[in-house]
């Protein structure tokens, strides 16, 4: 129970970083995804459900925030903490190469999700034009971003499942 | 890892998960299931918190202002300085003016300039997560007056339009928004135009102008307000300056971009006119 009360206070903080990271830090190239960082990390570092989780809940707190269609963010990111799941079985401690290449390759098909939503939504945007002003520098800040962000996240994770172990599990939780 | 309770395998969870997402979407949609109390009653949970952080925010940019080195600041007071002197002998000429100017403004009958609406300031409380958006939200809603298709300005200039409101927050579509569409007039020539966000401008902060007729005599850094013929926004806000020109390939009509009078990379003060174009004119 600790756990999880834990882990939605991370999501929540994340969430309140993302939703005013522009406020706080005006003039940067492209707001990194937060969230999508946060996601990927839970997936690598907890395992396929507490992934799966994360991006549901952080989706739709964006969903909901943001008013667009209720459960599409929410379901690219629990596709995403579901698939940065797998990376559990090689997770070793602080190497942070591999949570770098799988917050770009995410970071980039949640571009790509994002850039149809918004033509079946009626923007007239060229995909060149969209991948040049947006999708790219956003995939760069997210994954500059992740640098930090995964020793925070690391850190955390290790004081949870420290805590962990003499808890009982929840059902839905368990990798 | 121990094992106690009911297993649910990961991939049942991805597929149940999958489901309620695809029939939230669906309903969402198609409108069957009403989210507006719903997010109106995130938004003012989440309000609070978030005017905090902002707080947060303005203190950091503060610091960073603070870090200016002094012999700047000095050099940057002088040229204030000198500016207040032009600018206090230039009141003295405006004032004298004001009074011509409201004879000729009855003339024109444009007699109610925005200057005149009933406005309320509002502070920027969050931006879009994301960059394919451009919009942000205020700490004020309904309980303070606000409704939709308000129109939003900040440092003089034509912001954006209230787009959500729920009861301590607005969400407020940017001008520089893809999906923005003014219907704009050159003030000297009262030549109609459109003005339009898009994406691929947003990070020049430049606005695209478009359907001004190719006869329309241009020059650059001529203003460009909102038209009388617009359903949404007030007549007589000013939108930018026209930047450049170039005539289409059909002749008939001249395309080219506007810089907002509003820098909006810095939006964090911003007034709300409290009237709606349908009612301005009743």
């Amino acid at each position: 129970m600790k756990k999880n009360i834990s882990i939605f206070l991370i999501i929540l903080v994340t969430f309140l970083v993302q939703t005013s990271f522009n406020l706080i830090f005006p003039s940067v190239l492209a707001v990194p995804n937060l969230v999508l960082i946060l996601t990927c990390c839970n997936g690598y570092m907890r395992g396929k459900k507490s992934g799966m989780w994360t991006g549901l809940l952080s989706g739709l707190m964006l969903d909901l925030f943001y008013g667009r269609i209720l459960g599409l963010t929410a379901l690219a990111l629990l596709y995403i903490g579901y698939f940065n799941g797998f990376l559990f079985k090689v997770f070793f401690d602080d190497d942070i190469r591999v949570p770098l290449v799988a917050v770009g390759i995410s970071d980039l098909a949640y571009g790509v999700f994002s850039y149809l939503v918004r033509c079946l939504s009626g923007a007239k945007l060229s995909f060149g034009s969209g991948l040049l002003y947006t999708i790219l520098p956003e995939t760069f800040c997210t994954v500059l971003c992740t640098i930090p962000l995964y020793f925070l996240y690391h850190w955390l994770n290790k004081k949870i499942t420290a805590n962990e172990l003499e808890e009982e599990q929840s059902p839905w939780l368990r990798r | 890892m121990k094992k106690k309770g009911t297993h649910i395998k990961s991939r049942y969870l991805l597929v149940i998960l999958t489901i309620i997402c695809i029939a939230l979407v669906l309903l969402t949609a198609s409108e069957l299931v009403p989210v507006t109390p719903i997010r109106n009653a995130a938004g003012t949970l989440l309000v609070p918190i978030q005017t905090g952080i902002n707080k947060v925010g303005d203190w950091l940019n503060g610091q960073e202002i603070g870090q200016k080195n002094a012999r700047e600041l000095a050099k940057e007071n002088e040229a204030l300085q000198s500016k207040v002197s032009d600018l206090e002998e230039e009141n003295t000429v405006l004032t004298e003016n004001t009074k011509e100017l409201e004879d000729l403004r009855k003339l024109y009958s444009l007699d109610q300039d925005y200057n005149d609406y009933d406005k309320i300031a509002a502070t920027v409380i969050a931006k879009d997560s994301g960059n394919w958006y451009n919009s942000f939200t205020v700490n004020r809603g309904s309980e303070d007056g606000v409704e939709v298709d308000m129109n939003v300005l900040c440092d003089g200039g034509l912001a954006g339009i209230v787009t959500e409101v729920g009861t301590n927050w607005a969400k407020v579509r940017s001008l520089i928004d893809d999906g923005n569409n003014v219907s704009a007039m050159l003030l000297d020539s009262s030549e109609n135009c459109i003005v339009t966000g898009s994406l691929s401008l947003m990070d020049s902060g430049k606005l695209a102008l478009s359907e001004l007729s190719a006869d329309a005599t241009v020059s650059t850094g001529e203003r460009v307000v909102t038209s009388n013929i617009s359903d949404k926004y007030l007549p007589g806000i000013l939108i930018g300056y026209v930047d450049s020109v170039q005539d289409d390939s059909n002749l008939l009509t001249k395309t080219g971009y506007v810089i907002p009078a509003v820098d909006f990379s810095s939006v964090n003060h911003v007034l709300i006119i409290k009237q709606l174009k349908e009612t301005a004119d009743s």
